[in-house]
C-alpha cells in the first residue's frame, strides 16, 4: 500500500505531500484544483515510463504533437508535465509504503545530453537518431537508480531501459476502458477459474444481468452479457455504460493482487440509486484483492452513498481535498473518521 | 455550534438583529453530540479558515454536569483544546480555539427557552402571574426548571402569537411572527456582548 506520496513540480503541483493514505482515498476539489493531476502523478510515479506522456496527453484531449527532430519537437511531448511548463525544474514523484509500493521517480532534462544526435554509419540525415536529453530516473531505495533513455528517430520515440513493475490501473473520467484489455483480463480470470466472483457481483448489482461470457466478435474477443428479456447475448458496453465501467473496475482489481486502482470521477455513467451498492462491491473487491483505491468525485450523492460502506471501516478511508492557492495546487488529507462524520452530518466536504 | 434547529434559528436571528458578522451557525443532523459535529467540521470545506468554535449548550438542571459533559464531548472528538471554564478559550495545534457558552448563563439552571421566556414576559408582563397560576394546575409543577421554562414559553407563544399559536421556537423568529423585537431586549444583552467580543 502507498502510505504517503510527495509530488514536486508536476503539472499544477509545485510541491505537495500526502501522508496517512488509506486503502481507499477519495479525492475531491473544485475544477482545476488538481484532482486529475494527482491521479496522473500517482500513475506516473508508479509506471515512470516516458511513453505514458502520450497516453496522458490523449486523455486530456491534447493533440498528439507532430514529432520533429528538434528541441521544440521533443519538448512538446513532456512540456506540460512540468510545473508552470518550466522545464528547468526537476519533477520528483515519491511513493512510500510497502516494499512494492515504495519508489522515487525523477524527471528532468540533462543539458549535457542535448543535441546528441547519432547518425548511423552510411546513414542519411533522415535516418538520424537523437537521444532526447530528458531523464526518467527510478529508485526503489535499494541500489543505484535506474535510468530510462528516450530515443527519437524516424519511427518516432522509443525507450531504452526497464520501467518499474508496480501494478496500477487507471480509469480516466469520460473514457471507457479498452474493451480488449477488459476481455483479456476476464479471459485470464476465467482460465484460473476466478471469474465467478466478478460475475456474481455484477449479477447482484445489476439483477437484469444473468451471465457474462467471452465471445468473439469480428475475430476480436469481447465481453458479452446475457440480459433478462433479451434473447441474444449482447456486448456489455451495449447493455449500459455504467455496467461496463463497474465491470472493468472489478476486473482490474481481480486481475492483480495488491495493485493500485485510479478512478477519475467514479459517478460517471452510474445511476444514483446504485451508488451505495457500487461502493460496497468496490470495497469488497478492494479488501479481497488488497487493492488500494484513489477515486475522485464531484458528486455529493456519490459521497453520501459511501456512508454505509465507510461506517465501521473508517480507518480504511481518507478524504483528499485539492485546492488551488495562487498558481499552485495543494491538498489536505482528512482521516476517515472525520470524513465519515462530515458526511453523516451532511456537511460540504467537496 | 448549538444543540439543534432551535439554537440555529435563534442565533442566526440574534446575529442579524444585533448586526454581528463573522459567524456561521451550525446545527447537528439528528440531535447528535458535539463530538461527532466537531469531527465533522474538521472534514468540511473551509475548516482552515475557522478561528473560533463556540459551543452552546443548555445547563438544564445541573450546570456543572452539563459543562463537564460538553468538555467530554470535545475530548472525544480529539485534537481540539478543551476549555477549563465557561467562555474560556482553549487552543490546540492546527485547530481553531474552542469556547463553551452555557445557557441561560454560566452557573444558572435552565436553557435557551429560559431567556426567550424572560424576553417575552417583558412584552406581556401581565401574563407572568397567569402562567404561574396555570403551571400550578398542571403536572408540570413537578418538573425541573428547564422543562418548566419550555412549558411556560410554549404556553406564552400560543397565547401571544396570533399568526401561528402552534409556532415552535425554531420558527419564532421569522418576520411573519412579529416577535423579532424580543431579540433587542435586555435578557439577550449578555449573549450579544459575548458574541460581539468573539467576532
Amino acid at each position: 500500500m502507498i502510505e504517503s506520496a510527495r509530488i514536486k513540480n508536476f503539472r499544477c503541483f509545485e510541491e505537495v505531500s500526502l501522508s496517512g493514505l488509506a486503502n481507499t482515498n477519495i479525492i475531491v476539489g473544485s475544477n482545476a484544483s488538481g484532482k486529475t493531476a494527482m491521479l496522473e502523478a500517482l500513475f506516473m510515479a508508479a509506471t515512470g515510463h516516458p511513453m505514458i506522456a502520450a497516453r496522458l496527453r490523449g486523455l486530456r484531449l491534447l493533440n498528439e504533437s507532430t514529432l520533429t527532430l528538434d528541441r521544440q519537437g521533443y519538448e512538446a511531448v513532456w512540456r506540460d508535465f512540468f510545473f508552470q511548463f518550466d522545464q528547468a525544474r526537476i519533477i520528483h514523484l515519491t511513493l512510500s509504503g510497502s516494499a512494492n509500493n515504495t519508489r522515487a521517480t525523477r524527471i528532468y532534462y540533462a543539458p549535457e545530453e542535448e543535441e546528441n544526435v547519432i547518425v548511423p554509419m552510411g546513414g542519411k540525415p533522415e535516418d538520424s537518431t537523437a537521444v532526447v536529453p530528458i531523464q526518467f530516473e527510478h529508485s526503489s531505495g535499494i541500489g543505484e537508480p535506474t535510468k530510462i533513455r528516450v530515443m527519437f528517430g524516424p519511427d518516432g520515440l522509443s525507450v531504452r531501459g526497464p520501467g518499474p513493475s508496480m501494478v496500477i490501473s487507471s480509469f480516466p473520467a469520460g473514457n471507457r476502458a479498452n474493451p480488449q484489455e477488459a476481455a483479456q483480463r476476464f479471459s485470464q480470470l476465467s482460465v484460473l477459474g476466478k471469474d465467478a466472483f466478478v460475475i456474481q457481483s455484477l449479477k447482484k448489482l445489476y439483477p437484469f444481468i444473468t451471465d457474462v461470457s467471452l465471445q468473439m466478435s469480428g475475430g476480436i474477443p469481447a465481453l458479452y452479457a446475457s440480459v433478462t428479456g433479451i434473447r441474444e447475448k449482447m456486448p456489455v458496453s451495449l447493455v449500459s455504460d455504467g455496467v461496463y465501467r463497474v465491470m472493468t473496475y472489478l476486473l482490474a482489481m481481480a486481475s492483480y493482487r495488491n495493485g493500485v486502482l485510479l478512478i477519475d470521477e467514479l459517478e460517471n455513467g452510474l445511476y444514483y440509486g446504485t451508488l451505495a451498492e457500487v461502493w460496497r462491491v468496490i470495497h469488497e473487491f478492494a479488501s479481497e484483492y488488497g487493492t488500494q483505491l484513489f477515486v475522485s468525485t464531484h458528486s455529493s450523492e456519490c459521497l453520501r452513498a459511501l456512508l454505509p460502506t465507510i461506517s465501521g471501516n473508517e480507518d480504511k478511508f481518507t478524504l483528499i481535498r485539492t485546492h488551488k492557492v495562487k498558481g499552485s495546487c495543494e491538498a489536505t488529507v482528512i482521516n476517515g473518521r472525520d470524513f465519515q462524520s462530515a458526511i453523516e452530518e451532511e456537511m460540504e466536504v467537496r | 455550534m448549538g444543540e439543534g434547529d432551535a439554537d440555529r434559528a435563534f442565533f442566526n436571528a440574534l446575529l442579524q438583529e444585533r448586526k454581528i458578522d463573522g459567524f456561521q451557525v451550525l446545527a447537528p443532523a439528528g440531535g447528535r453530540q458535539f463530538g461527532v459535529r466537531l469531527r465533522a467540521i474538521r472534514g468540511a470545506t473551509g475548516f482552515k479558515h475557522v478561528k473560533t468554535i463556540l459551543l452552546v449548550a443548555d445547563n438544564d438542571i445541573d450546570p456543572t454536569a452539563s459543562f463537564q459533559q460538553v468538555r467530554a464531548e470535545i475530548r472525544a472528538a480529539g485534537g481540539y483544546g478543551v476549555p477549563d471554564a465557561v467562555l474560556q478559550p482553549a487552543t490546540a495545534q492546527n485547530h481553531p480555539s474552542v469556547r463553551i457558552m452555557m445557557l441561560p448563563r454560566a452557573g444558572q439552571p435552565g436553557c435557551l427557552e429560559t431567556i426567550v421566556l424572560e424576553s417575552l414576559l417583558i412584552e406581556v408582563p401581565t401574563l407572568r402571574e397567569c402562567l404561574n397560576d396555570y403551571l400550578k394546575c398542571t403536572p408540570a409543577v413537578g418538573w425541573d426548571q428547564s422543562k418548566q421554562a419550555k412549558m411556560r414559553l410554549q404556553c406564552l407563544i400560543a397565547a401571544t402569537c396570533k399568526v401561528d399559536p402552534n409556532c415552535s421556537l425554531t420558527h419564532l423568529w421569522s418576520s411573519k411572527k412579529k416577535l423579532r423585537q424580543l431579540l433587542t431586549y435586555a435578557p439577550f444583552d449578555e449573549i450579544t456582548e459575548i458574541l460581539g467580543a468573539i467576532a
